[in-house]
């Protein structure tokens, strides 16, 4: 009788385990795509403000943002240059 | 090293009317992702005068193997494109990838069929729609394109929402 009970509850333990763990992924499967993209680190606003950008002002934008990376890059060779001969 | 100069690239190509779908991280920036890219990736047509356009439209810029030692005897026709498909080159105007044929997508006239006209600076371009920009990160496989696989489907969601509006 004991043992019978016993193995009763560890069937609802396990049923209950189970649907949690079915929720869970629903709950995953349920989030938007937008909120997992927030979750990874995307900076929503970012895209937000392009969406409002005509295609040649988000043309423009990525030259400009393409031209800052290369000065850049090109300003921190210029100083590792530097100071290798220094 | 010097920017890539997106317009000049297109602007060519397109005055040349050279049959062409813009793909990759500038496809990517015209749909709203706010990742910075570095090159131009385009499907191109196979025909043979579509061929022809491309290497004549690419002559003044001097196209040449990105990477390549510069004795390599490389002569950027109609006979070498045709004997290859992909082609990862670098010009006057900055990296230029030519792609006859994209893993998710198919060649040109697949892309044709998953794009968008869109039109600036008085071109009317043809861009890989977010969906198609998906299936090609997704089938890409690399890390630095699953990288933007967020940013595209959030920017596909955001599209959806705004039109049920």
């Amino acid at each position: 009788m004991q043992k019978r009970t016993a193995k009763k509850i560890s069937k609802k333990k396990k049923t209950l385990r189970e649907r949690s763990a079915r929720y869970v992924v629903q709950q995953r499967k349920r989030k938007n795509a937008v909120d997992r993209a927030i979750e990874f680190g995307v900076d929503i606003t970012l895209l937000q403000e392009n969406l409002k950008l005509t295609p040649a002002e988000r043309l423009r934008k990525a030259q400009n943002a393409l031209d800052s990376v290369v000065a850049l890059r090109a300003q921190v060779e210029a100083f590792r240059m530097k100071q290798t001969t220094s | 090293m010097s920017a890539t100069q997106f317009e000049q690239i297109i602007g060519l190509l397109s005055r040349s009317h050279v049959e062409f779908v813009l793909i990759g991280g500038l496809a990517a920036n015209l749909q709203g992702s706010a990742y910075v890219t570095y090159d131009v990736d385009k499907c191109y047509g196979r025909t043979l005068e579509n061929i022809e356009r491309l290497c004549s439209a690419l002559k003044p810029v001097h196209p040449y193997l990105r990477g390549a030692p510069r004795d390599l005897p490389f002569h950027f026709d109609a006979r070498t494109v045709q004997a290859g498909l992909n082609f990862t080159l670098t010009t006057d105007l900055g990296d230029l990838d030519l792609l006859g044929e994209v893993a998710g997508l198919g060649g040109f006239e697949q892309g044709k069929i998953s794009s968008e006209r869109m039109e600036f600076f008085g071109f009317d371009v043809l861009v890989l729609s977010l969906e198609g920009l998906v299936r090609t990160k997704k089938a890409a496989g690399r890390r630095k394109d699953l990288l933007v696989l967020p940013d595209l489907e959030a920017l596909l969601e955001m599209r959806k929402s705004g039109k049920k509006k």
